[in-house]
């Protein structure tokens, strides 16, 4: 167990990428939760993942739905990569389709006891430490009449703990006033309340999570995105940022001898390198001259593309004589492309966050910091640059980041998006009119722990490459 | 027609006040409108859950009419002519 405020109070681990940080350890063990959302905000995959992570681990759990259809959850479960199939026939996983016929007459008063009966045989048949009840409201919303809704949410929830489960309870975010009561009553009741939303940032949805009340214990009361991705529910949490950085390590070649010379040997590892210019003027060659030298060496390179598709960029590549599709076949040249609109920053995060750790990169470029402004906020983009930066440093990976400014000198622009104090180095691109011909140019700006020119460098790119001239422009 | 039998499957909790007074009722109403063409089978939540698991119900008192058309009714069976409505019975005889 991991907390330390009240060494009395024991915790069941979600297993839920990054909930079990914010929650300090994971859900209050023997006791109640609350998950309160509105509709299509993840609450039942909360609860499924809460007992799919710990089936899988041989502890078994009982999954109650009162709304979706037992083949519907396994079908959409199905998407996430998850297969309940094998676990509930070994008894690890129970899903208990208590759906309620909605054609059904009330006439007089009834109790839960049947639900109650039904649950108290299954959890002692399997040895079920963990509960789900998905949708609770719908079993409360027959009974239409607040006290005795209250009644038997209390009686429920007494019964739960004396059954020694962990049980997570989930319930619609009311629409009304009316239907807000009965639920500041759950909050009351509930040890545990977490409320999860999805709302329209810019033009893309995000999921946000706040944990709203934990008795006893200490909780992360920010809100945090988090994605429904394979191969779960990844919660952010924004861990202590640059307290973790690796120091910068030894060199990598950029590919290129003279401009290793010009900046003391070639990227440093666990450094973020910023190559800034206008359109047109050789930021992508100089990554791809990298990618391909540092693949050749052995390196793992994980290519993050907003701009371009993988085969355009892989054949653009070569007019400048870099080939990168060999370094492709064999497995050390990653490429993750997508249009940067096509889903929310937090989105993006995960994939990238995955990639790494499926890919096990020493090196990351990242194309462009400007299109990251598409995904929605200029703030989305801040955090997602902050975050892959972030993370790339304190895994000692090379991150080498693309941004294209507006005009022809842009000395101003090369701090994208705010990111500056989180770069080592920075290296500046130019097309310059020089006596009426257009002359590329590169300087290094910045280069933190290297002894680096302070030169402008005449560049050319032919279908063999890049030739950098060292002599003074 | 009119010699269709009534089934019932009445879902009951141990003896708890509600489920008594559905049997009670649901009793009486058939005596009164369902005289000679009506069975009921009494299962007991508390003792055969598996029978509540396979039929879905999950509150107590329940009355599940198989024939001659699947009608369910929650409750403890107070409003007869909410009931006689339900299962498409006529309130001053048993003509239909």
């Amino acid at each position: 167990m991991t907390e330390n405020q009240l060494p009395t109070l024991s915790k069941c681990p979600t297993q839920i990428e990054g909930l079990d940080m914010i929650l300090k350890g994971g859900l209050p063990s023997g006791r109640t939760t609350l998950i309160i959302g509105g509709p299509g905000s993840g609450k039942s995959l909360f609860g499924i993942e809460f007992l799919y992570r710990a089936a899988l681990d041989g502890e078994p759990g009982i999954f109650i739905s009162f709304e979706e259809r037992a083949a519907d959850l396994r079908t959409n479960t199905g998407t996430l990569g998850w297969d309940l199939a094998p676990l509930e026939q070994n008894g690890k996983l129970f899903l208990f389709e208590a759906r309620i016929d909605p054609k059904a007459i009330v006439t007089g008063e009834f109790g839960i006891q049947s639900f109650l009966a039904i649950l108290n045989h299954k959890i002692k048949g399997m040895g079920a430490k963990r509960v789900a009840i998905d949708a609770i409201d719908v079993l409360m919303r027959l009974i239409n009449d607040e006290r005795r809704e209250q009644n038997e949410l209390l009686a429920l929830h007494q019964w739960l703990s004396e059954q020694k489960v962990t049980a997570l309870l989930t319930v619609k975010a009311p629409r009304d006033a009316d239907h807000a009561r009965h639920y500041e009553f759950l909050d009351y009741m509930a040890d545990c309340v977490i409320h999860l939303d999805n709302r329209m940032l810019g033009q893309l949805s995000t999921r946000r999570l706040r944990v709203i009340k934990y008795r006893g214990s200490g909780s992360g009361s920010n809100e945090y995105p988090f994605v429904i991705e394979p191969p779960g529910i990844t919660l952010l949490p924004i861990s202590d940022i640059g307290l973790s950085h690796q120091a910068l390590g030894g060199r990598i070649s950029t590919g290129l001898t003279e401009l290793d010379n010009l900046i003391g040997g070639g990227y440093r590892r666990a450094s973020s390198v910023l190559i800034t210019g206008s359109t047109g003027t050789g930021k992508t060659t100089l990554c791809s001259a990298f990618t391909q030298a540092a693949c050749a060496s052995g390196e793992k390179v994980l290519c993050l593309n907003f701009e371009e598709s993988e085969a355009a960029l892989v054949s653009a590549m070569l007019s400048s004589g870099t080939d990168l599709s060999p370094a492709i076949a064999n497995g050390k040249l990653h490429l993750l492309t997508a249009m940067p609109e096509a889903m929310g920053a937090e989105q993006h995060l995960v994939r990238a966050l995955i990639a790494i750790k499926q890919v096990q990169p020493s090196c990351v470029v990242l194309e462009s910091a400007s299109a990251c402004r598409r995904m929605g906020t200029e703030q989305a983009a801040f955090e997602y640059m902050m975050r892959m930066i972030n993370t790339c440093k304190e895994m000692g990976i090379i991150i080498l980041i693309t941004n294209q400014t507006a005009g022809l000198s842009n000395l101003d622009e090369i701090t994208g998006i705010g990111i500056s104090s989180l770069i080592d180095s920075v290296i500046q691109v130019q097309l310059v009119e020089d006596a009426g011909v257009m002359q590329r140019r590169l300087l290094v700006v910045k280069s933190r722990g290297s002894v680096h020119s302070h030169r402008h460098h005449n560049f050319q790119i032919s279908d063999r490459g890049i030739n950098i001239l060292t002599e003074n422009v | 027609m009119s010699a269709e039998e009534y089934c019932f499957r009445l879902f009951i909790a141990g003896n708890e006040p509600n489920s008594l007074l559905a049997e009670q009722n649901l009793r009486a109403l058939c005596v009164a409108y369902l005289p000679d063409r009506h069975h009921i089978e009494i299962i007991d939540v508390l003792q055969d859950f598996e029978a509540a698991l396979q039929a879905m119900i999950m509150v107590a008192p329940a009355v599940v009419m198989m024939a001659p058309r699947p009608v369910t009714l929650f409750g403890a069976l107070t409003d007869t002519a909410k009931i006689l409505a339900a299962l498409g019975l006529n309130d001053t005889d048993h003509h239909d």
